[in-house]
């Protein structure tokens, strides 16, 4: 999960040169996206997914429409986002806490029942989890990989000012980029909510171990970060069993 | 016949900081101009005034009869107008090809992207060789071939090239100017910024002299060396 919003992140430093203070909440918004679709339907989880990857998506968009846009090309564009970011963090959060209160919920979106792995039981929501991040980012990587999209954007990343001459439009580029990010990190939340519970303030933690999985694997570094996210997971899992760390078995 | 490309009066620069005071050069439909002038004196801030990648505050530029002040990047490089950027300009972590590749960014066309690249190749057979090597492997050569290949994938019709030669040793200079010959007799146009004043006389037709934001003398290849003082001031006297 970590995984996912960190190479959400890394994707936004590497080629847009900024961080997006409000990731965080982009990872909370999903989930709750996800909550609210799943209470309202038949299909509590196709919908729940599908609601948690569009509202991140959504609203990496509107962030660059509304906000980022208007920065581009200014002399001091990394921090003006940074702080407009921010702003925008404080007042998502507040949005939220508006319409949802500033209660924990159980995430309803969710995979009940256990498995058998060799002796030890594991939740079907933690192996979801894992499927689901796995996939998640090896699509990713694949769209960087293999297509014109995803080779515009690693070159973006590598040197903008010869991607602008080749024709890559900048603002075009922070637009899908965002949206990518965004749905990421929507995906992200819905994930860290079934692990734990739906609070307004539930993307700080994660949003936090994505920057430290992000400075690690080398800002801005997308395949690292994804690398790093499942070292960094893992070694948590270990520390809590051996040392009863409180925080259980955490995949991913 | 009318230039390929005509600029008027551009003023032009960095924020607080203007560079070019009034520049007006004209490119015609082929052959090879080239613009010289002492470190920091806007030649590079041209290039890129006339690719759109600086916004122009004054004046007007004119490409292949179309009005291009005020065109976006994108739409310049759509009409055939390439900017090759000074320096080491690579997407050093990715494969050759793929550098090559974002070249035809605007290309959609998958036959007509894979005859670019074939063309690129032959031009430059090493390239074909490292291929899908990362760009940050090969050497300064190479990487400067790979440069000039991924400005031809744009299949524009006016390329500027800045300080091709720039950094390289005498051997690789003259491998690199034996590609742009031959793209020159294919008819493409070239706007270069060349230090390199055997590699001016061989190459251009025309020179531009550029001073303090201004074109201060222009001329053919012969004027320039028939009257001397010129080339021997601004190029070290060689
Ligand atoms: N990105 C930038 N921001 C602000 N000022 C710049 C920038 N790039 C160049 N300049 C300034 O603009 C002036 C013209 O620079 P330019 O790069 O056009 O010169 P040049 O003729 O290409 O020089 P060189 O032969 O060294 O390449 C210089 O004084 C330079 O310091
Ligand atoms: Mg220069």
């Amino acid at each position: 999960m970590y995984a996912l919003a960190s190479v959400g992140l890394s994707l936004i430093f590497g080629t847009l040169g900024m961080f997006n203070m409000a990731y965080g909440l982009f990872m909370t918004l999903g989930a709750y996206a996800a909550y609210s679709a799943a209470n309202a339907s038949q299909l509590p989880l196709v919908l729940g997914f599908v609601a948690a990857m569009v509202a991140g998506a959504l609203i990496g968009v509107l962030t660059h429409l509304l906000i980022m846009r208007f920065m581009l090309g200014t002399p001091d564009f990394g921090l003006n986002v940074m702080v407009a970011t921010a702003g925008l963090g404080v007042v998502l959060q507040d949005i939220e806490i508006k319409i949802y209160g500033g209660y924990l919920y159980p995430q309803v979106a969710r995979v009940e029942g256990l498995a058998q792995l060799g002796g030890v039981s594991i939740t079907l929501q933690a192996l979801t989890n894992v499927a689901v991040a796995l996939t998640l980012i090896l699509g990713t990587a694949w769209l960087l990989m293999n297509t014109r999209f995803g080779r515009a954007i690693r070159a973006t990343a590598m040197n903008r000012e010869a991607a602008m001459l080749m024709g890559v439009k900048a603002d075009t580029e922070f637009l899908q980029v965002m949206a990518l990010a965004g749905m990421l990190a929507g995906v992200a939340g819905l994930m860290i909510s079934t692990q734990s519970t739906l609070s307004p303030q539930m993307g700080g933690d994660p949003l936090l171990k994505a920057f430290v999985i992000c400075v690690v694997a080398g800002l801005g570094n997308v395949w690292g970060a994804g690398v790093c996210a499942f070292g960094l997971a893992l070694l948590e899992a270990a520390i809590g069993c051996y040392f009863g760390g409180g925080s259980g078995f955490r995949p991913c | 016949m009318t230039q390929l490309l005509s600029c008027k009066n551009l003023v032009s620069g960095y924020l607080n900081r203007p560079v070019l005071n009034g520049v007006s050069i004209e490119i015609p439909q082929q052959g090879v101009l080239a613009l010289i002038g002492p470190n920091g004196h806007g030649k590079t801030t041209l290039l890129r005034t006339l690719s759109g990648y600086l916004p122009l505050r004054q004046g007007k530029i004119t490409f292949d009869g179309q009005d291009a002040s005020r065109m976006s990047v994108q739409k310049r490089v759509q009409a055939g107008l390439l900017h090759v950027p000074q320096g080491d300009q690579l997407f050093t972590e990715m494969t050759v090809e793929d550098n090559l590749l974002m070249g035809a960014y605007l290309a959609s066309d998958k036959a007509e992207i894979a005859q670019r690249l074939a063309d690129a190749y032959q031009l430059f057979p090493k390239l074909k060789d490292r291929r899908n090597q990362l760009a940050s492997g090969l050497s300064a050569g190479e990487r400067r071939m790979v440069e000039i290949g991924r400005g031809l994938m744009s299949d524009a019709r006016l390329i500027m090239l800045d300080e091709p030669s720039l950094g390289l040793a005498p051997l690789v200079i003259e491998r690199i100017y034996v590609a742009l010959d031959q793209l020159r007799s294919r008819g493409k146009a070239f706007l270069e910024v060349e230090e390199n004043p055997s590699r001016l006389m061989h190459f251009a037709d025309r020179l531009c002299l550029m001073d303090a934001g201004h074109i201060v003398w222009q001329g053919s290849a012969a004027e320039a060396r028939d009257s001397g003082d010129i080339l021997k001031t601004y190029l070290g006297g060689h």
